[in-house]
């Protein structure tokens, strides 16, 4: 009898994009922190998404004065207002979902990539406001629920 | 596929890189010596320092000043890394310093998050560690996560450089004294970590000489032969370092031959069923059944990428490896071995470990109550049995914890029932003062 089973196994490559290695990393985080860090990015257009993360953890433990973590999610729902717009001006979902999450996030990347130029509400000012609208439209049914305690959302395309 | 292949590039990582220097948080104006007063004050800001301080914020406990006579978080233990230009940590991704189960950002995502400045060799790295296997770390991935985590539990706030003289129960508070500054304090937690073991006196004929020195301190330049004494990872740096120079070693190992191992103690002392071999919470465990626990699990080993250098080394005749004798006596000249036989070297090093600093000199002989070398403390807390309002974190406790107590794991394990204990006294003491 053959073999039913495929025994090998290789470990996720370690050659591609830093963004995707941080995105699968976010795509395991609490809502929460992704509006916060979605919140944080469009703040500061020249931060990188590393960056974004830890002023985040920052705000989660109350460390600093001038931002108090519950302002930066309120900032992030805004955000998210403005992309949901953007996702039903272009009729942009994520379709069937791969269950690999690097490829699921590189394609999540490419089709809000692809569609920026032309919608103007899924445009971003930084690398990290990309890296986190990309990681709240992953996980944008618990977004949803964060973000409507702060905005309203408006129905996205299914 | 990736394979786990020990090789001495693992050792090889880049030390000091451009690493991001976030933006962090704004320190408030303060005075140049400690308050007053505060709820704990923790002795010490190496690992164990910032996973007592990591903890308390998170139970609510925030008046909490630390002393360090460094000053940065973990300041000390990078100065010996840097040292010896070790560039990797033995202790693996999972043995993060800081705390488990607030949601914290953990070592390997840290190391994750900065995937663009990683080798391919220490993503690798990274990737072993996710798939369940033992991997090495970045001594710049540890020191920035370091930094971070002092950051956002407010350590880099709250900590003043400065020696620390005396720790004296006074009542229900503990007084903290040093150098131009008094604390009156609820508790104290010791994380002291341990301190170079010094030669045998009978090595030494008379005052050391400027040819012998110890792992601590800098090679004098223009060494030809180098006589380095100790069994140890600092012992195996050393060795390396020296054949870098091209210069020529002989390696006295004291023991009958190199150990070479993933980590300074056996796995099973990082889980469960190690530490009950120790920890009499679980069932009684006899002093003697420990100390023998010790002396047969705390030896000195060399982690394993170092093997293909140091046997190549060998071979080829830059490295002498003398095993299965002890040592008579070091001289400016060499070492005399115990079976009559002389190595010769125009410098000796010493790398003969460490010993934990259990308190003595800061708390009196009578309080610590040392016991071959060990405090005497309340296991389920680590406190001293003799001052319950002065806690040991490190490798004080090995005799409580085990010999996994003086590795970044065993500080957490320490943490929490450190924590615990004194996060329910100061939450006691609030209630007796509203």
């Amino acid at each position: 009898m053959s073999e039913q089973y495929d025994t090998l196994f290789s470990l996720p490559s370690i050659d591609d994009d830093p963004d995707t290695e941080l995105g699968v990393l976010l795509m395991g985080l609490g809502p929460d922190r992704l509006l916060a860090g979605l919140g944080v990015a469009g703040r500061d257009p020249t931060a990188d998404p590393a960056t974004v993360t830890l002023l985040v953890d920052q705000l989660r433990h109350g460390a600093r004065a001038e931002l108090m973590f519950s302002d930066a999610v309120a900032a992030g729902a805004r955000r998210w207002q403005v992309a949901c717009e953007g996702f039903v001006a272009a009729n942009l979902s994520l379709g069937l979902r791969s269950a690999a999450l690097r490829r699921l996030w590189e394609s999540a990347a490419d089709m809000i990539a692809a569609f920026s130029d032309a919608t103007p509400q899924l445009r971003t000012t930084g690398a990290a406001e990309r890296v986190y609208l990309i990681a709240c439209w992953l996980r944008l049914a618990e977004i949803a629920t964060i973000a409507e305690e702060h905005v309203v959302l408006p129905e996205l395309p299914s | 596929m990736t394979t786990f292949v020990p090789q001495p590039r693992l050792l090889r990582s880049p030390r000091h890189r451009d690493w991001p220097r976030y933006p962090e948080p704004a320190l408030p104006a303060r005075e140049d010596t400690p308050p007053a007063a505060a709820d704990v004050v923790i002795v010490g800001a190496g690992p164990a320092g910032l996973a007592v301080a990591a903890a308390l914020w998170h139970l609510g406990v925030h008046d909490v000043v630390l002393v360090d006579r460094t000053g940065p978080p973990a300041a000390r233990l990078l100065d010996r890394i840097d040292g010896l230009d070790q560039r990797v940590l033995r202790s693996p991704y999972e043995h993060h310093p800081g705390v488990e189960g607030y949601r914290d950002c953990e070592l390997r995502d840290f190391a994750r998050m900065h995937w663009s400045l990683l080798t391919a060799v220490e993503r690798r790295e990274v990737r072993m560690s996710q798939a369940g296997h033992r991997s090495v770390v970045p001594v710049d991935v540890f020191e920035a996560y370091c930094r971070h985590t002092a950051a956002i539990h407010r350590v880099t706030e709250r900590l003043w450089a400065a020696d620390v003289h005396t720790v004296e129960p006074d009542g229900d508070r503990v007084l903290v004294l040093g150098g131009g500054f008094r604390i009156t304090a609820r508790q104290v937690v010791l994380c002291l970590g341990e301190e170079r073991r010094d030669a045998p006196s009978g090595w030494l004929a008379g005052p050391r000489p400027a040819e012998i020195g110890y792992w601590d301190e800098p090679v004098p330049p223009g060494v030809d032969r180098e006589v380095v004494v100790g069994a140890g990872l600092t012992a195996a740096h050393l060795i390396n370092n020296a054949l870098d120079r091209g210069t020529r070693v002989a390696w006295v190992l004291r023991g009958d031959a190199e150990r070479y191992q993933c980590s300074d103690v056996n796995a099973s002392f990082f889980r469960a069923e190690g530490r009950a071999r120790f920890d009499s919470l679980r069932q009684p465990v006899s002093w003697d059944a420990r100390l023998a626990l010790m002396a047969r699990e705390r030896r000195a080993s060399v982690m394993f990428e170092f093997q293909p250098l140091l046997r190549e080394a060998e071979a080829d005749g830059r490295l002498t490896v003398h095993r299965g004798t002890d040592l008579r006596a070091v001289t400016g000249g060499g070492v005399e071995l115990t079976d009559g036989a002389s190595v010769a070297g125009d410098h000796v090093v010493l790398a003969l470990g460490t010993v934990p600093a259990i308190g003595l000199g800061l708390l009196s002989d009578e309080l610590v109550g040392a016991r071959d070398g060990w405090p005497d403390l309340d296991e389920r807390t680590l406190a001293y049995r003799r001052a319950p309002g002065v806690f040991a974190a490190g490798a004080a406790s090995c005799m409580v914890l085990g010999p996994a107590a003086r590795n970044l794991d065993g500080h957490r394990l320490a943490t929490a029932r450190i924590a615990a204990t004194i996060a329910a006294h100061v939450r006691e003491g609030a209630a007796v003062h509203v």
